[in-house]
């Protein structure tokens, strides 16, 4: 179970590197689509679809990481002071949220082969990779809702 | 029967404690295995859809440059640049904190952000001045609210997004309802200034203000980089933000010597929230071309319409329902929820767009300031040393009279749309 737990939490810290990385190109590429339109010139036409392919992977890429660290955004209405009615609640509202992530894994699976044979219009790439994250996540999501420790959740922007 | 499911499904799974993504995504499913009529692939569709979007990168951009600023410590410069203008004023340092939260406003578009940072130096100041704990920090969170008013603004950027309308105007539109929000503030601090002996400081010399102004410069270029060169056409929404995190980055690194490492943890944060946000999105999205599809916008204004015929009427009940949903949902995903229902409803009763953004936006935000998920309220409570329930004293008033500048920008237009008919948008 140990061996597992470390597992998954070292799935869990790749997908935050490819997160950082995905976000640190996106940053990269905006700046340089600007410094290129006044200064430079090229004809860069392929970076606004490759900015929207990792926004896409980092956006998705975060999902197992905000849930295995305790950062989704939840609504804490019920928190029953009786230990069981709490421990009842907590894996209900897992079990829901497994649910979910199953449809969106096997619907995305779907979703993505359907666009294997066609081909992004800059990158020259199949669309299967720009669909891939909307099925692997939710499963990597799976993953971290299983095995992650039962923690108080630490989620919220504003 | 869709419109059933679809309402008590997403009640029952939030108060469940599920994420507010994943109750929105779940409750749209059963509603479309009940329905039958759609395959099921339009689920992953819907979600791709809302990321596959440019702008959205402008979210963690402008929550990344106001995080590089802070940790670069802008923050202390401003706050001395703002007592040297209004630290004579009666109220002393509650007035600056306002002053200093309009300015922090200009590079951060979040409100945790605003009084985590603006909190954190002058709580502790207002304290040893004379302010009572739970006085301090009511004024910092209600003047932290400014942060996605003022320009630039995550909220806007999401509610752009979702909407088609111009980001751009959107965050000229704030700039009105902003200072409003900063004056009733400054009244408000005046007033609690008169009851208590709080240290008063002699009015700064010209040459003073003229020396912290010369040290705030760096903090204070950066919106006119961001909504000058977004108004000009130099740059996009998302550009702006890039060239906003480059000027804060430089200015971090090459200028103040923060450590790198800081800088890539700020930037891995900046990531995960975004995420979080982008997450939500995409759940919203399923849920929203549902609500879309069923026809519950328009069912919502026709019935209102039968109600009242009244604009302002209507306005008014919508005004009670974002208060009331602000009480018990965070500022961000209560937008991401309402805005399919309630942008239909605005066109159906004619209100011109950005000033409807403009109540929604901060009909919402209020709600930060609202037991039981007044997050600004604890935050600064946290930094305070007081029990949260103790601030409800002095919030009551506080909150009363920004309720009231709500019902303000609801009824008068103008105050949101002065700006951008000055730019000529």
């Amino acid at each position: 179970m140990q061996m597992l737990t470390s597992l998954v939490g070292a799935i869990m810290a790749a997908c935050k590197a490819l997160m950082f990385m995905a976000f640190v190109a996106m940053m990269a590429l905006t700046l340089f689509q600007v410094v290129n339109r006044y200064w430079i010139g090229l004809p860069v036409f392929w970076t606004e679809e490759l900015i929207v392919f990792l926004l896409v992977w980092s956006a998705m890429l975060g999902l197992p990481v905000q849930l295995w660290e305790h950062q989704d955004i939840v609504v804490e209405f019920l928190n029953f002071s009786d230990e069981r009615l709490e421990n009842i609640r907590h894996s209900i509202a897992t079990l829901a949220s497994i649910l979910f992530c199953v449809v969106l894994a096997w619907s995305g699976w779907q979703f993505a082969a359907r666009g294997w044979n066609v081909i992004s219009p800059t990158l020259q790439i199949s669309r299967f990779w720009f669909f891939l994250p909307i099925s692997l996540c939710p499963a990597l999501a799976i993953l971290a809702l299983v095995m992650r420790r039962k923690s108080p959740n630490v989620g919220g922007f504003e | 029967m869709t419109v059933l499911i679809l309402t008590v499904g997403l009640i029952a799974l939030i108060c469940l404690g599920m994420p507010i993504a994943f109750s929105m995504g779940l409750a749209a499913v059963i509603a479309l295995i009940v329905d039958g009529s759609v395959p099921m692939l339009v689920v992953p569709q819907k979600v791709y859809s809302s990321l596959d979007s440019f702008p959205l990168l402008a979210i963690p951009l402008f929550i990344l440059a106001g995080a590089l600023m802070n940790v670069s410590g802008i923050t202390d410069k401003l706050v001395v640049f703002s007592r040297s203008l209004v630290g004579h004023l009666r109220g002393g340092l509650g007035q600056v904190t306002v002053l200093t939260s309009v300015l922090f406003s200009t590079i951060s578009g979040s409100a945790a952000a605003s009084v985590a940072a603006v909190g954190a130096m002058m709580i502790p100041q207002m304290k040893s001045d004379g302010y009572r704990s739970e006085d301090a920090a009511v004024i910092t969170a209600s003047a932290a609210i400014l942060g996605p008013i003022i320009p630039p603004s995550v909220v806007m950027v999401i509610y752009g997004s979702m909407t088609g309308l111009s980001i751009g105007t959107l965050f000229l539109a704030g700039v009105g309802p902003g200072l409003v929000i900063a004056a009733i503030l400054m009244v408000g601090v005046y007033v609690i200034g008169s009851h208590e002996n709080i240290t008063k400081y002699p009015r700064a010399r010209i040459g003073e203000i003229a020396g912290s102004l010369f040290k705030a410069t760096p903090a204070l270029i950066m919106p006119g980089i961001i909504v000058g060169g977004i108004v000009s056409g130099v740059f996009t929404t998302t550009e702006a933000g890039v060239i906003a995190v480059a000027y804060a980055a430089i200015y971090a690194i090459a200028i103040k010597r923060t450590p790198l490492s800081v800088v890539v943890a700020n930037v891995s944060s900046a990531a995960t929230v975004s995420s979080s946000i982008l997450v939500i999105l995409g759940g919203a999205a399923l849920f929203g071309w549902i609500v879309a599809r069923e026809g519950i916008p328009l069912m919502i204004a026709t019935w209102l319409q039968s109600v009242t015929g009244e604009p302002m009427i209507a306005m008014t009940l919508i005004v009670l329902v974002l208060l009331f949903v602000g009480i018990f949902i965070e500022p961000i995903p209560a937008l991401i929820m309402l805005v399919p229902v309630l942008q239909p409803i605005s066109d159906a009763y004619g209100f011109q767009p950005y000033h409807f953004a403009m109540v929604v936006t901060y009909g919402l935000l209020l709600g930060s300031l609202t037991p039981p998920v007044a997050v600004l309220v604890l935050i600064a409570c946290k930094i305070a040393n007081v029990p949260a329930t103790k601030a409800n004293g002095p919030l009551i008033p506080m909150f009363g009279v920004l309720v009231l500048a709500l019902f303000a920008f609801a009824y008068i237009p103008l105050i949101s749309l002065s700006v951008p008919m000055l730019f000529g948008n």
